[in-house]
């Protein structure tokens, strides 16, 4: 069995005015994996990270990041997770070479050559102003921030968005150099589902406050299929299990399945004699629209 | 470098990274005996995560493509282009598979589309042959 670096049972947070944004949520993020985690605005995500980096404090339930309650950790358990949000405040006036430098302090651990490493790579200006900077060399600062220190855990919330596609390219070709000689295990949020498929090795599926779904990339993909069926006879709806999405014409009927196998193409044959039958792979955003 | 993966396509993208390594090792780009890139090159050209990327070479070696060894990298083994023969007419035989089943469905006469394939095939050849010759 793989360790988990972060597991949550039965997680909830509830806000003063009374609304949940995590309701009984669990969560397993094993070590070394690239945990992709989607759900609409609004669904708890940030919550949910805000929690394992113990910036906020549950309203029930249990959660252990690398071993311990996030509540009760202390510092050199701290110093082993990096984290980069959009909320992370920079300091505007400094260079960013005296950003890098100001950060490192509060590390035992942090590595300047493998920082200068990092700046070269990612071709980052250090003699610019943080205020003067682009979104994308900010957003790569605040990586470089996050992962200065070697951490074990990578939490980053939204690190991609509003980046433009070169960009993006960038920032997803360091992480792949940061998983491929670290191993590093990272969770990751984004509404940018076509880089997460690119990177996860899971997927968690927040909606209204829970983990709606939560598998290994390939077996999502492999388990969610859409059936597109065309047929001479009227349609009548079938009256099947594991159905996330149907939709229905008088000669066709598209369904989109969860926890698909082989049996399921035999009771459609049986259902619809005389039909062509075809089966389609779904992209992720394909998944996350059909779950949602 | 040759490989081309569509992470949206919906097919899981190990998937699409064995098929591409297999054709590029039909057609020669990978040759026999030769190494292919290492896994963090190929990841970083694909964009997509390292572990995916290992995940494919490994069931590459155990199809029996390509063998590694540790600290020199994954090298096409003899026996791939024989596997990789009966590879691509398992394929084939799917697409025929498709191809009759439509035929059917439109209700075309068995002998009209054998005639068809005939026909197509002569096609092909005889544009083949000009090929051939324009490339002289």
């Amino acid at each position: 069995m793989t360790n988990l670096i972060i597991k949550a049972t039965n997680l909830s947070k509830k806000y003063d005015n009374n609304t949940f944004a995590l309701n009984n949520l669990d969560i397993n993020v094993n070590e070394g994996s690239v945990y992709g985690l989607l759900g609409q605005n609004g669904a708890g995500k940030s919550t949910l990270l805000r929690i394992i980096m113990s910036l906020l404090k549950p309203t029930s339930g249990n959660i252990d990041v690398l071993g311990v309650n996030p509540l009760e950790m202390n510092k050199s358990i701290k110093q082993q997770i990096g984290y980069s949000s959009d909320s992370m405040q920079l300091i505007p006036w400094l260079k960013v070479g005296e950003m890098l430098n100001y950060n490192g302090v509060f590390y035992d651990t942090w590595d300047v050559p493998y920082v200068e490493q990092w700046v070269k790579k990612l071709d980052l200006p250090l003699n610019k102003r943080v205020f003067s900077l682009s979104r994308g060399n900010r957003q790569k600062l605040a990586l470089i921030m996050a992962i200065g220190h070697r951490p074990k855990l990578l939490v980053l919330d939204e690190p991609a968005g509003g980046l433009d596609p070169l960009a993006r390219k960038d920032f997803l070709e360091s992480m792949i150099e940061l998983i491929n000689e670290s191993g590093t295990t990272v969770i990751i949020s984004s509404h940018l589902l076509t880089d997460l498929e690119r990177i996860s090795d899971s997927i968690g599926l927040i909606a209204n406050g829970k983990m709606q779904i939560e598998m290994e990339l390939e077996i999502l993909k492999n388990s969610t299929k859409q059936v597109r069926i065309a047929t001479k006879n009227n349609v009548l709806e079938p009256k099947l299990k594991d159905i996330l999405k149907m939709q229905k014409t008088e000669h066709s009927i598209t369904i989109t399945f969860k926890n698909w196998n082989n049996d399921k193409i035999k009771e459609l044959k049986a259902l619809f004699p005389d039909s062509i039958i075809d089966i389609t792979h779904l992209s992720l955003e394909e998944i996350f629209l059909a779950y949602t | 470098m040759y490989l081309q993966i569509n992470p949206n396509s919906g097919i899981p993208v190990y998937l699409q990274i064995i098929e591409q390594i297999k054709h590029a090792i039909s057609i020669g780009v990978f040759e026999v005996g030769k190494s292919i890139p290492t896994i963090r090159e190929i990841a970083l050209q694909l964009c997509v995560n390292p572990n995916t990327v290992a995940k494919a070479i490994r069931e590459l070696e155990r199809e029996g493509f390509l063998k590694t060894y540790v600290g020199k990298g994954s090298f096409v083994t003899e026996n791939s282009t024989n596997i990789n023969k009966n590879d691509k007419e398992v394929k084939i035989m799917q697409l025929i598979e498709k191809c009759v089943k439509d035929a059917k469905w439109i209700g075309l006469d068995k002998d009209v589309f054998i005639k068809y394939i005939n026909e197509n095939w002569e096609k092909i050849l005889s544009e083949g042959e000009q090929n051939d010759k324009s490339n002289n």
